[in-house]
């Protein structure tokens, strides 16, 4: 999960195991992310990525994680939607425009588990 | 017998005696030297009486006998004497009549038996006339010869077909010597008359020669000299008696050289008449008041046609001259016609085409002498387009001029090279603060308007580039001011000399207002960037708590003990849902309203039923809860509409308030499409009918501005309709509200769009 929010972060992790899905790791910026990512032996079936952050955005760092490794499946959340097409041109899964709820969160990542991408 | 004798003797005798007085010949018998008998005859010749001659002796004769025949009489007369037989006895010698004249007698002497005994009959016949008639013929002969032999005309008599007289000018001409002349067999002459021209000659030769009367006595023709040089020859020539036979008298004159210039002539003739009827000028000939030549430039030129010229009557030509011009054209005219030396030769004038149209002329006369008389060559040029041009040029000037004076932009004229300032007009005056005095005849370097480096580099401009527009600078008044001015440098003409003409638009004043716009720009950058970064800010961090509080709502929701939940607490945890949506949207709306006034949208061809699924499909997950029943009522399979990505906030934006202000238990929305055209625009007319709440008819426009934020009671959320309406116009199309019954807003609402059609 990528977010600048700590906050956010620890709900999702919360709302994530609540639904049955393990949290691998949690990045509060774009760089933090691709190195965490880097570094996992075992990448992560789904990537949360926000896009609002310091240091990289989501787009940047969607485009960088897909360039390590291009079958990742990242979902997309910001509260600007318009911010929704470019993020799918990069490569991400889905758009999970804020603030989204439990039930769309779970829909989208079993969409995107199931997806052949 | 004998008496009858005797009678036929005597009638014999008088018989004699008649004729030997009355015979024109005078008869003279000498015997023994003595004069025994002469007749009257003899008297008439000599003029002397017969008594005067009966006492003459036979040497008295001898005076009247001429002194140069005189000896050579004399000498026939002693060896007659002698009985010489070399005598001659007819001669033929001059006497001097008794009263003085000379006369010519021829004298047959005949020896005869008169009485037995020798006598000289002497036989006088007054020849004068005839010699007189012989010497006239024979000094006509002389005459004729030696006008023939030295004439310059070549003259020659041909008879049988050879030349029986030729003179030196015939053997000069034809270069054969007058030896081969003489030598050639008849017509041999023909081989020296060109091939082209010989059968018509000779035919024309034998005719005379035979005295045929249908012959032409004027002809030329070309012969080929012996040295074989072609040379034109023009003949006179007639039948005539030579010699007792008709002959061809044949007067000949090389006209080769004749012949030549009049080629010469007629070329040159022919190239003046060229030149003339090409001439891009009117030349014509005036004579006695006629136009006895004019050529192409002047029919074009007077409209006229060559009939109509021709037919003019003398001095009728006038009446093309323009009134007020006609009495000085006219009297120069006639002056130069009549030779007169007190003319004008160059002038210009005006003319009237048969049209009515008016031309100037400029004309260049002189007299000159046409077939023998005195005329008036004239040569003119319509200068019509040139005068007009001068006018339009004039008028320009004048123009140019009061447009230079009174102009509210202050104007300089400056010498190209040097750069004096040789005129300014009072706006200049009055910006740069000198006087007219001070100014003129100083370069701008010496007023100190301008550095000389400047101007090099602004002269090598406007020579590559013809001129330099709205150039802005700065420059520096007589006070020393600086000031800013579009500065505008055009070359100009005047009196054909090049100059520079400078007109400055002070933007003093503008510039500073640029200044000042510029600052305030600056400021309201600063101040916008700003907002927008605390409204970014903003958005982010609020959406971020709404975030948190929604997941968190929704964990307590999960976490805690369904028997610890009264309603009490399940309202207030529906209170807060309802909050976060209420924020979520006001984010979005406040975002969206935000992006639409600061950005040009772009705006493309959006199929309305994809947009439509999209948006009902967000709505059914809005609210899971409620009810919902969509009817469509569209006929078309597509309708296409102009807009872009925000039309499902749009509909989102409709949707959602039919919904949430729907007391009923099924929220029923009817979406609806019909074609419409107005002012000459097709568009899609789409309307969303609900059952809900309504608004009340006072409501109905306020909602669709942002003047109804404070209104939260019923129909209207945040930005949401502001919203609506504010993309709708983007897109070039027209919102608003009807009921949904006519005249009952409790039974539900109408939001109706009116949207420019797609293309296709």
């Amino acid at each position: 999960m990528v977010d600048d929010d700590t906050d956010i972060l620890l709900l999702y992790q919360k709302m994530l195991e609540h639904i049955g899905f393990e949290v691998v790791g949690t990045a509060n910026n774009g760089e933090e992310a691709v190195q965490l990512f880097k570094s996992f032996q075992r990448k992560p079936d789904i990537i949360l990525m926000d896009h609002r952050m310091p240091k990289k955005n989501g787009i940047e760092t969607t485009k960088e994680i897909l360039t390590i490794n291009n079958h990742s499946k990242i979902i997309f959340t910001s509260a600007d939607s318009s911010i929704e097409k470019e993020a799918l041109s990069v490569g991400a899964l889905s758009f999970l425009k804020k603030p989204f709820s439990l039930e769309s969160l779970k829909e989208n990542i079993l969409k995107a588990m199931i997806s052949t991408q | 017998m004998i008496n009858e004798i005797n009678d036929d003797l005597n009638k014999l005798l008088e018989i004699l005696k008649i004729i030997t007085e009355q015979s024109l010949v005078g008869i003279i018998i000498i015997q023994d030297g003595k004069l025994i008998y002469f007749n009257k005859r003899v008297s008439e010749t000599s003029g002397y009486s017969i008594e005067e001659i009966k006492g003459w002796n036979p040497n008295d004769f001898l005076k009247v006998i001429h002194p140069e025949d005189r000896e050579s009489v004399a000498e026939q007369a002693r060896k007659r004497q002698l009985a010489d037989p070399e005598v001659i006895d007819k001669n033929k010698f001059r006497i001097i009549r008794k009263n003085g004249e000379i006369a010519w007698i021829r004298v047959s002497t005949k020896r005869i038996n008169y009485e037995g005994r020798t006598a000289n009959l002497v036989m006088i016949n007054d020849i004068t006339d005839k010699i007189k008639s012989e010497q006239k013929l024979k000094g006509s002969e002389e005459k004729f010869r030696n006008i023939a032999d030295h004439s310059l005309v070549a003259i020659s008599v041909l008879q049988d077909g050879v030349y029986k007289y030729f003179n030196d000018k015939l053997v000069e001409i034809n270069g054969y010597s007058a030896e081969e002349i003489r030598n050639w067999a008849p017509n041999e002459f023909a081989k020296i008359i060109h091939p082209e021209d010989r059968e018509f000659v000779m035919e024309q030769a034998r005719k005379k020669q035979t005295g045929d009367s249908d012959v032409i006595n004027q002809y030329q023709f070309r012969i080929k000299r012996k040295d074989g040089e072609i040379r034109w020859i023009e003949i006179f020539s007639k039948t005539i008696n030579y010699e007792g036979q008709p002959a061809d008298l044949i007067m000949t004159n090389d006209i080769t050289d004749k012949k030549k210039i009049e080629q010469k002539l007629k070329e040159s003739e022919e190239k003046f008449r060229n030149i003339a009827e090409q001439s891009l000028m009117g030349i014509s000939v005036t004579q006695d008041g006629v136009f006895k030549y004019f050529n192409d430039r002047v029919i074009e030129s007077l409209g006229y046609s060559v009939e109509e010229i021709e037919s003019w009557g003398p001095n009728e030509f006038a009446k093309f001259i323009y009134p007020e011009d006609r009495e000085f054209v006219m009297e120069q005219a006639q002056k130069k016609q009549a030779g007169d030396p007190d003319v004008v030769n160059q002038y210009q004038y005006r003319i009237i085409t048969k049209d009515g149209v008016i031309k100037w002329l400029e004309i260049f006369a002189k007299t000159i002498n046409y077939d023998g008389h005195t005329a008036d060559l004239a040569m003119t040029v319509d200068i019509t387009d040139k005068i007009e041009a001068e006018q339009k040029l004039k008028e320009s000037e004048e123009k140019f001029s009061k447009a230079f004076n009174s102009n509210a932009l202050a104007m300089s004229i400056s010498t190209m090279d040097e750069g004096i300032i040789i005129e300014v007009n009072d706006a200049f005056l009055k910006l740069f603060g000198f006087s007219r005095k001070e100014i003129t005849g100083k370069t701008a370097s010496e007023a100190r308007l301008k550095g000389r480096e400047e101007r090099k580099e602004m002269l090598r401009t406007i020579e590559e580039q013809g001129s330099i527009i709205n150039h802005e600078t700065d420059y520096k008044t007589k006070s020393g001011e600086v000031r800013y001015g579009l500065f505008s440098f055009v070359k100009i003409l005047l009196n054909d000399k090049p100059f520079l003409l400078t007109i400055i638009n002070d933007i003093t004043p503008l510039k500073i207002a640029e200044q000042k716009l510029k600052q305030s720009k600056e400021k309201y950058l600063r101040a916008y960037n700003q907002v927008e970064f605390y409204k970014d800010l903003f958005i982010h961090d609020i959406t971020n708590n709404l975030q948190s509080l929604y997941s968190s709502i929704q964990l307590i929701d999960i976490n805690l003990d369904e028997n610890c939940k009264n309603n009490t607490i399940k309202d207030f945890i529906n209170i807060i849902y309802r909050q976060i949506n209420r924020g979520t949207e006001l984010v979005a709306n406040v975002r969206k309203l935000s992006q639409l006034e600061a950005e040009e949208v772009f705006i493309d061809e959006i199929d309305v039923f994809e947009v439509l699924n999209r948006s009902i499909e967000f709505l059914k997950n809005l609210f899971q809860d409620k009810k919902i029943q969509i009817k469509w009522d569209i006929s078309s399979e597509k309708v296409l509409i102009l807009g872009n990505n925000l039309l499902q906030d749009v509909f989102e934006n409709i949707l959602i308030n039919s919904v949430r202000y729907n007391n009923n238990d099924i929220a029923e929305i009817i979406i609806k499409a019909s074609q419409v055209e107005q002012n000459g625009i097709s568009y899609w007319k789409l309307e969303f009918i609900d059952n809900g709440i309504g608004i009340e008819n006072e409501r109905k426009e306020s909602v669709l501005s942002r003047a109804d934020l404070d209104s939260k009671t019923t129909y209207g959320m945040g930005l949401g309709l502001s919203l609506v309406k504010k993309i709708i116009e983007n897109y070039g199309g027209k919102v608003w509200i009807e009921d949904k019954v006519e005249g009952d807003y409790s039974k539900g609402t109408n939001v109706i769009l009116l949207m420019q059609k797609g293309d296709h």
